[in-house]
């Protein structure tokens, strides 16, 4: 049985998030997986989730991959290193290449259509290959590696209502995963809404898929043991309208969706979750993100997954968003930033066990093997003057 | 309050081996360790160690701080080959809430579980720090629930013990669960078990092994067996006892480990007292009822939990106390009678060994042959779980058997498959066993027996015993392989037969010889055992047995190899299957070399004399095929030559292996063929020594293309001729007539 986690990749400026449910069921949050080399300071993504994802007849594969928005840095790494086209197609060059097959990818074609970038275009293709499968009732459409679910409405340009079966919208809940009806794990879906379509600053404001993930200790808990929000690069005004929506539907309190022990800070801790940009011209936060921050429960964290925060200008991530956070939070420990845990030289993914009292920061659990040890050919191939 | 602040400095001088460690924890928290004297043997450092709490504080209120104060116990005499001891600090700390912690009373430090099987190994290969990260570990997934091991489960106590005690978790938990009392009167179960003592076992291994329950009905009889085989029995090593089981009548849930244990009857009557157990009412009935036939009572103790038990199927923990009774009589029960506590093992059963393996040998298996390599390989199925085995085997087990057969002395004298039987049902004390002993020759074990079975497995190495298994009709689901070490035991053969016995277990043991000349391994053997000296050992006045040189090694290794083999061959699902010849290679040179090689079989083509002779032909895949194509490219005019392979005279069977076409000197017209001889007679005389004098010349072929489906004139004669010369060897006379489409036998005795 695998333990409900929470791991939140060291990928500087990006986001990469691995959900762990205890049945093995996989869930990753966007990708930036960048190139490693022997330079320990960016943490080898692939071979970490290599590690922890399930393996069918020997390919390694995701139940559930939610990319939130197109933004390169959340989506670096996708064509490479995701399994693309017919999963029946899965060649031993793939599976020398160790890609990853994605059984069910969640899809906003709204969102889509902002940006583009080769590994955006990739994901866009993959679940339009998807989209056509299921559009024409394809024998295979519900195989590991076709399934898809659309997240929020279509663009004006697309048209996939007859695909509504396979949609989930802001307000609703979702708990089917990879055709799996989860008991203990659900996830609300706040964004992306339809005003993001009509908005006269649609073009101006960024937005992203926004969710809570729930869990609960048992399927009959009257509370959740853990509640995460992902926000993607979702700014001030699209928190808005989610406090907004959340509360005029009661959401806030029916479904507790606004409460948080973990929130991931929007847009890699930038200034723009609390206002317009440059700060300096709009320093005050919007009420709204003030709000939607009030919701934290006892001992919640906000995680900066972003590049070292210094003391400076710079957006994302910037340095008084991070100050607004600890405000917020009363605790300067409950602030982590990905590229500072452990060690800025050694960064390594910041991982979250789900216990039944909230999340807990997992310990690394490693130990030396072996008493003995020899040197390196350092010495050995050193010349050394004896007397 | 801290255990510490009561202990003082150390000043004596410390073993350096032990310095080295603490300047290892001092680099480690960046701190100064403090020394204190423990007791006499030990010392112990105080430490702080920094934890991870989950967001709202510790799963289920536990008092684990996010600095939890600890103290490292560490002998002065014993370390390092003795791991440190991690010790909560804390008076308070809460022990009877938390798993993997072991006994220990309420004025002596909580004392940490932290790693499997035996922690001095653990130690012999980590440092002091990690001993330290371990504890880390331990206290965070302690302050996190994750010290269950597996999800949602309850950790049985940690105790220390003195002797275990084997069970089968389910019986108790049944007779719990389903509140079967012995009378309705008690919350307790008599139960049957066996307890093994000897002087030369020491105490602490002392065993006791439950079989079954004793129900009311059947006290009296219980009780006069139990009787019986305790006065038959002299050495009284292993006596049959009767043992209690108690539980309590509350449903309530015990969610708190015990502090402590009892260690004599008045601890043990308070602590099942407090756990709502009348103990003297029950040991009241049992002295009633004349169960007090042992100077132990052995009590089990069922403890409801909250959650089901880590690794069982049930949620009660249970443990064995033993009480020596020698004073008791009913009603007076002395209260310093010495009680010791018994450490759970699940009896060995099928599905253990079916897990511990990691094999699912679920095909029922007749070996014929229990010797040396039989022995073993039976040895290997039994200890992974096959729960149908038989054994054919009418010989002793003698004193020489000891150097290489898997039994030990004290089975000498025995049949081979009885003692093999008796022992490897041993093996599975409290379960029935499908393991018969057929203590006789396989050729009168009746036919029907073997329709018990999937496989047989022939590892006699005797001729006798392949013509019976060849020619025997045998159940047609039964698989036939055999298996036999050869050439010093350099060489292990194992022959698998094919879909329908084709190719049949003779076809493979013949065509093996047959392979000498292509297999270098083969042919060493093969020119090896013509020259093969046979041994007589003198094993006992009259009585003597004929067998190989061969180490022990040799024959286990070969056996475990067959084994192996033979299980993976069962669990193939394919309805056909082609025959194989394995060759298990091992070499005592310089570097022991060992290889294997194998070679598919394809089912023979099998014919029947055309002259009544009751003799058949089993001709190699693909020859017959040969033969006509030979047939047919001549057109009119005839062509031959001879057939290698052997006979058998006890099973009338002639294999053919190969064959010699038409010699230079040959000639062959529309009426007739005349086969020639040059180099042939080298020929032949090269197949026979390359295979040890086995395979050779078997016969004659020539074609009829015109059909003629019967021996002509001339081949008449010619076959009078032929008989005269082959009777000589001896060997049948064997012409094959082949047409444009047939093959046609003619054999003569």
């Amino acid at each position: 049985m695998a333990q409900t986690s929470i791991k939140y990749y060291p990928v500087g400026n990006g986001d990469n998030t691995l959900i762990t449910l205890n049945d093995g069921t996989s869930l990753l949050v966007d990708c930036n997986i960048r190139e490693c080399s022997d330079d320990k300071s960016i943490y080898d993504v692939k071979s970490d989730l290599l590690g922890k994802l399930n393996k069918r007849n020997n390919n390694p594969y995701l139940d559930v991959f939610i990319l939130t928005h197109g933004d390169w840095d959340h989506c670096r790494g996708f064509n490479k290193h995701f399994y693309q086209g017919d999963p029946k197609n899965y060649s031993d060059s793939d599976r020398k290449e160790n890609r990853i097959i994605i059984d069910e990818m969640w899809f906003s074609p709204m969102i889509a259509e902002e940006h583009s970038n080769d590994d955006e275009d990739a994901y866009q293709k993959e679940a339009e290959r998807r989209l056509e499968l299921h559009k024409n009732k394809s024998s295979d459409k519900d195989l590991p590696g076709n399934r898809i679910k659309i997240v929020g409405y279509d663009p004006s340009n697309k048209n996939y209502s007859d695909l509504n079966h396979l949609r989930a919208i802001p307000g609703t809940i979702v708990s089917d995963f990879n055709c799996k009806k989860q008991s203990t794990f659900s996830i609300f879906i706040h964004a992306p809404f339809k005003e993001h379509l009509t908005s006269a600053e649609k073009d101006k404001n960024s937005t992203s898929i926004v969710f809570q993930a729930r869990f609960k200790e048992y399927s009959f808990s009257s509370d959740f043991s853990c509640l995460a929000i992902f926000g993607g690069d979702s700014d001030y005004y699209s928190w808005q309208i989610i406090l907004e929506k959340t509360r005029k539907h009661q959401n806030d309190i029916k479904e507790k969706a606004l409460d948080w022990d973990l929130f991931l800070a929007p847009h890699h801790c930038s200034w723009t979750y609390f206002n317009n940009t440059p700060q300096k011209d709009n320093p005050k936060p919007q009420n709204s993100s003030l709000e939607v921050l009030s919701y934290k429960r006892k001992g919640g964290k906000v995680i900066s997954s972003s590049k070292k925060i210094m003391n400076n200008d710079d957006n994302p991530p910037h340095y008084q968003a991070k100050q607004e956070y600890i405000k917020k939070l009363g605790n300067t420990s409950d602030f982590l930033n990905t590229a500072i845990e452990p060690t800025e030289s050694e960064p390594k993914p910041i991982e979250f066990i789900i216990t039944s009292n909230g999340p807990v920061r997992n310990m690394d659990t490693k130990t030396g093997h072996a008493i003995t040890s020899a040197g390196g050919s350092g010495a050995a191939s050193t010349i050394i003057k004896q007397g | 309050m801290q255990y510490s602040h009561r202990l003082e400095l150390y000043t004596d001088e410390i073993p350096q081996v032990i310095s080295n460690s603490i300047q290892e924890i001092e680099n480690f928290t960046n701190q100064k360790a403090l020394v204190l004297k423990y007791d006499s043997e030990n010392i112990a450092i105080p430490l702080n160690i920094s934890i991870n709490l989950p967001s709202r504080g510790a799963v289920g209120g536990i008092d684990i701080g996010n600095v939890e104060p600890m103290l490292l116990k560490i002998s002065l005499r014993k370390y390092p080959f003795q791991i440190p001891e991690l010790l909560s600090d804390r008076e308070d700390f809460p022990r009877t809430r938390l798993p993997h912690l072991y006994v220990s009373k309420e004025s002596e430090p909580a004392r940490l579980c932290l790693v499997r099987n035996n922690p001095n190994e653990w130690y012999a290969n980590h440092r002091i720090t990690d001993l330290l990260v371990v504890g880390q570990q331990w206290l965070f997934k302690a302050a996190s629930g994750l010290l269950k091991d597996d999800g949602d489960e309850f950790d049985p106590t940690r105790i220390i013990y003195s002797g275990f005690h084997v069970y089968q978790y389910d019986l108790l938990h049944g007779l719990v669960q389903n509140n079967e009392r012995f009378i309705p009167s008690i919350t307790g179960a008599v139960l049957l078990s066996t307890y093994y003592q000897d002087e030369n076992r020491p105490k602490k291994d002392e065993l006791l092994k439950t079989v079954s329950n004793v129900p009311f009905i059947l006290k009296n009889k219980a009780i006069e067996v139990v009787k019986t085989i305790q006065q038959k029995n002299e050495v009284k090593s292993s006596l049959p006892v009767f043992s209690l089981l108690v539980w309590s009548d509350s449903d309530f849930p015990e969610t708190e480990y015990n502090t402590e244990l009892p260690k004599n009857y008045r601890e043990l009557k308070l602590y099942m007292h407090n756990h709502g157990i009348q103990i003297e009412n029950i040991l009241n009935v049992f002295y009633e009822n004349g169960f007090d036939l042992c100077t132990y009572i052995p009590i089990t103790h069922a403890i409801k939990r909250p959650k089901k038990i880590v690794g069982f199927n049930g949620s009660y923990e249970f443990i064995t106390y033993t009480i020596y009774v020698k004073e008791f009589t009913k009603g007076k029960y002395n209260d310093e009678a010495e009680v010791k506590i018994r450490s759970h093992i699940e009896p060995f059963s099928f599905d253990l060994a079916q897990k511990l393996t990691g094999e699912s040998r679920n095909l029922a298996t007749i070996y014929v042959g229990a010797g040396s390599l039989g022995s073993k390989m039976i040895l290997h199925d039994a200890r992974s779980g096959k729960f149908k085995i038989g054994v054919v085997d009418n010989d002793e087990l003698l004193e020489h058997n000891m150097a290489r057969h898997a039994l030990f002395p004290n089975k000498v004298g025995w049949n081979k498959s009885v003692a093999l039987v008796n022992e490897i049902s041993s093996l599975f004390t409290t379960h029935t066993s499908q393991y018969k002993a057929f203590e006789t020759k396989v050729e009168e074990i009746p036919v029907q027996e073997f329709a018990e079975y999937n496989w047989l497995v022939d590892s006699t190495a005797s001729t006798l015993v392949l013509n019976y298994i060849t020619k025997s009709a045998l159940p047609k689901k039964l698989s036939i392989a055999r298996c036999e070490l050869v050439n010093e035991g350099k060489l292990g053969l194992l022959y698998i037969e094919g879909s329908e016995r084709n190719p049949r277990i003779d076809d493979l043991v013949n065509l093996t010889y047959f392979y000498a000349n292509s297999y270098p391994k083969l042919k060493e053997w093969r020119l090896s055992d013509a020259k093969r000296e046979i041994i007589n050992l003198d094993v006992g006045l009259g009585c003597s047995s004929t067998t190989t040189v061969m180490s022990d090694e040799l024959v286990s290794f070969h056996s475990s190899v067959f084994s192996k083999l033979l299980h993976n061959e069962t669990e193939k699902t394919q309805t056909k299957r082609d025959g194989l010849i394995y060759m298990s290679v091992i070499n005592n040179s310089d570097i022991l070399d060992i290889r294997s090689e194998h070679i598919i079989v394809k089912p023979f083509d099998i014919f029947n004399c055309k002259a009544g002779s009751n003799w058949e032909i089993r001709l190699i895949s693909g020859l017959a095929d040969k033969l006509i194509t030979f047939c047919r490219e001549n057109g009119n005019r005839e062509t031959g030559g001879i057939l290698l392979g052997l006979s058998n005279y006890k099973t009338k069977t002639i294999h053919i292996f190969d064959i010699v076409t038409e010699t230079q000197d040959s000639a062959g017209t529309c009426s007739g063929f005349t086969r020639g001889t040059k180099g042939l007679p080298e020929y032949v005389n090269n197949i026979r020594h390359s295979t040890g004098e086995v395979i050779g010349y078997i016969g004659e072929w020539h074609t009829h293309p015109m059909n003629l489906e019967k021996l002509s004139e001339r081949d008449l004669v010619t076959i009078e001729e032929l008989k005269n010369i082959n009777m000589k060897v001896p060997i049948p006379t064997c012409a094959i007539i082949v047409t444009n489409s047939k093959i046609l036998p003619f054999i003569f005795d």
